[in-house]
């Protein structure tokens, strides 16, 4: 029982439930309660059931964990809610309520405002997600296209960088990509991987305790390209690789003749 | 090119919603819902005939003729839907037929006379400024590259010519081949035929293009549940002004509806989430008006409502999968089944 509670709580906190976005959906549920619980009682009882039956239900939590073992979130299921329905009706049903020409004016300009503008520009609700994670700047451009001339067998990269060599890169092949490590509902995605390359794999993420290891590894895997995340006491040359580029945060080894 | 190919996305879903609504003679049908049901209906024809090319060992280039050929055809028939009501339409306003001949359900003799209100005329606007802001919203993000399994499907099909064959984050040759589930999901590949045979480039394409186009429906889908239960238009212009204020507003964080609207619009769950899930709660909700009577009942709505729930659920199929997919669809009709049957045998009424 306290190891499924415990599920819950990872499941919970990875479908980012705590935040403030989550709270306003809340007080519109509770608006629409409060100015007519009669006329709004379907959009009231919904979420709730989604919420208590599916979300809040540790049978959800053990089902899951049996049928998808890499999920670690709700996420696909938090949509059940639509959530951009409601706080724009709450919003409707709040403003039109209001008697006073002026009041609903005002208090019409203050949401507009405080859901359109505060949001973006101060961060109020978590901000910009494009984050310097998930874009493809100037340096894994130049990460991208090194690997697109230069890799002939396949190449092995650092979990940053995978993505986009995957998206952009004119098909690179390479050792492993992101499903290894993106949970998700997709069935048998960690079968198409042995032990050794998710082995592999953490031990990427790790370069400076592993260095002798990845690069024997990738020798087997007969990668011609291994590109890591900089780290401290890195050699020029390991094993068959030798730096060939680097860039800010990565080192680009290439296998010599 | 481009520019057909780019006008065909947007032009094909009202199409097979108008070809529907004509062939159903459900006339009381807004354009709204045309479009929306043309657009679910558009994404199960792709998965058919997807299916039905995989099954006849069709590589993507005859697979993309197979989907030129399907849009052809629902141009074709587009065509002569729009000749026949027309011409119904001239019989009618001459006289020279009984109107009752040629009225479809939930048509009258004035249904076409109408001048729209104010109000109406006022949400058209907002629709449109809403539109335009949404346009120019993602026409900014579009320099923003970002990584997707998306994009990496549709740029491997591009490249290797073939559908399946290579796995597109390692770009290496499948070895085990793909489970049943993912054989289904048709989307990059119909995503892909636009590249190939239109020439339109992949980034704008998904990042544009799409996106923009599940944005629009989104926000359509979106006021179609709420709108009936409004009392005026004011209420529903209140409503469309603070959606779209959330929706182009909605990068609060990675999980949020309009987060996944903005920056990965094209994909399929982002499509199921924030257009077929909504508009299967506002087909509920209509549902329980007329069972409830509400609103007029309109001869065989059970079996249409069942249709359109039954034809979200199918092109979910081909968008996501079963799992993410038509499994939430289910959940979805579920749990508003539950909520709307209580409130039924509760016996309300309400306005």
């Amino acid at each position: 029982m306290a190891n499924v509670a415990a599920t819950m709580y990872t499941f919970f906190q990875n479908s980012k439930l705590e935040g403030s976005y989550f709270l306003i959906f809340a007080i519109s549920i509770f608006v629409l309660y409060s100015l007519n619980k009669e006329k709004n009682r379907y959009f009231i009882w919904y979420p709730i059931i989604v919420l208590v039956l599916v979300l809040a239900n540790p049978l959800t939590v053990w089902a899951l964990s049996k049928v998808f073992p890499v999920l670690q979130s709700y996420e696909p299921l938090t949509v059940l809610v639509p959530i951009l329905v409601y706080i724009p009706y709450a919003i409707a049903e709040l403003i039109t309520g209001l008697k006073g020409y002026k009041e609903r004016h005002i208090v019409a300009v203050v949401l507009f405002l405080f859901i359109a503008i505060c949001g973006n520009l101060f961060g109020v609700f978590g901000g910009d997600t494009m984050t310097e994670a998930n874009s493809y700047d100037d340096e894994k451009m130049t990460v991208v296209s090194y690997a697109g001339e230069n890799a002939n067998s396949c190449v092995l990269a650092d979990e940053s960088i995978i993505p986009f060599i995957s998206a952009y890169g004119e098909n690179v092949p390479l050792l492993y990509g992101q499903n290894l490590w993106t949970p998700g509902m997709d069935l048998g995605i960690m079968d198409e991987y042995d032990d050794d390359i998710i082995n592999l794999c953490y031990m990427m993420r790790e370069p400076a305790s592993n260095e002798a290891q990845i690069f024997a590894e990738a020798y087997e895997y007969a990668c011609d390209v291994v590109i890591v995340k900089k780290f401290e006491g890195a050699s020029i040359t390991e094993g068959a690789y030798k730096i060939d580029k680097q860039t800010d945060n990565y080192y680009i080894y290439k296998l010599g003749k | 090119m481009n520019i057909v190919g780019i006008i065909a996305i947007f032009v094909l879903p009202y199409m097979a919603g108008y070809i529907l609504r004509t062939i159903t003679n459900r006339k009381e049908t807004g354009q709204i819902e045309t479009y929306l049901i043309g657009f679910f209906f558009v994404f199960l024809l792709q998965g058919l005939v997807f299916l039905i090319c995989s099954k006849l060992g069709y590589g993507f280039q005859d697979t993309c003729y197979a989907y030129l050929d399907m849009s052809v055809g629902l141009v074709v028939v587009f065509a002569i839907a729009l000749c026949l009501n027309i011409i119904r339409h001239i019989l009618l306003s001459k006289g020279l037929v009984a109107h009752s001949a040629l009225l479809g359900e939930g048509e009258t003799e004035n249904t076409y006379k109408r001048k729209p209100s104010k109000q109406e005329i006022m949400l058209c606007i907002t629709t449109v400024l809403v539109g335009i802001a949404i346009v120019a919203r993602v026409w900014t993000l579009i320099p923003y590259l970002r990584s997707d399994i998306m994009i990496e499907t549709v740029r491997t099909t591009l490249a290797t010519g073939t559908i399946n064959e290579y796995n597109p984050i390692t770009s290496q040759p499948y070895t085990l081949g793909l489970i049943p589930m993912r054989k289904l999901i048709s989307l990059p590949t119909y995503y892909s035929y636009y590249c190939e045979i239109f020439g339109v480039d992949e980034v704008l394409l998904l990042f544009f293009v799409l996106t923009v186009q599940t944005i629009l429906c989104t926000y359509f889908a979106c006021v179609r549940v709420v709108a009936p239960i409004f009392h005026n238009r004011r209420e529903t212009i209140l409503f469309s002004i603070f959606l779209g204020g959330l929706i182009l507003s909605g990068d609060y964080f990675s999980g949020a509806i309009g987060e996944k609207l903005l920056w990965y619009g094209y994909a399929g769950d982002a499509i199921v989430a924030a257009v077929a899930l909504p508009y299967v709660l506002s087909v509920m909700i209509g549902w329980y008006r007329e069972a409830s009577g509400i609103v007029a009942t309109r001869k065989g709505y059970k079996i249409v409502n069942v249709l359109k729930i039954l034809l979200c659920l199918c092109s979910s199929v081909f968008l996501t999968g079963i799992a993410t997919g038509a499994l939430l669809i289910l959940i979805a009709t579920a749990i508003a089944s539950v909520c709307l049957l209580l409130r039924l045998r509760g016996g309300e009424h309400n306005g």
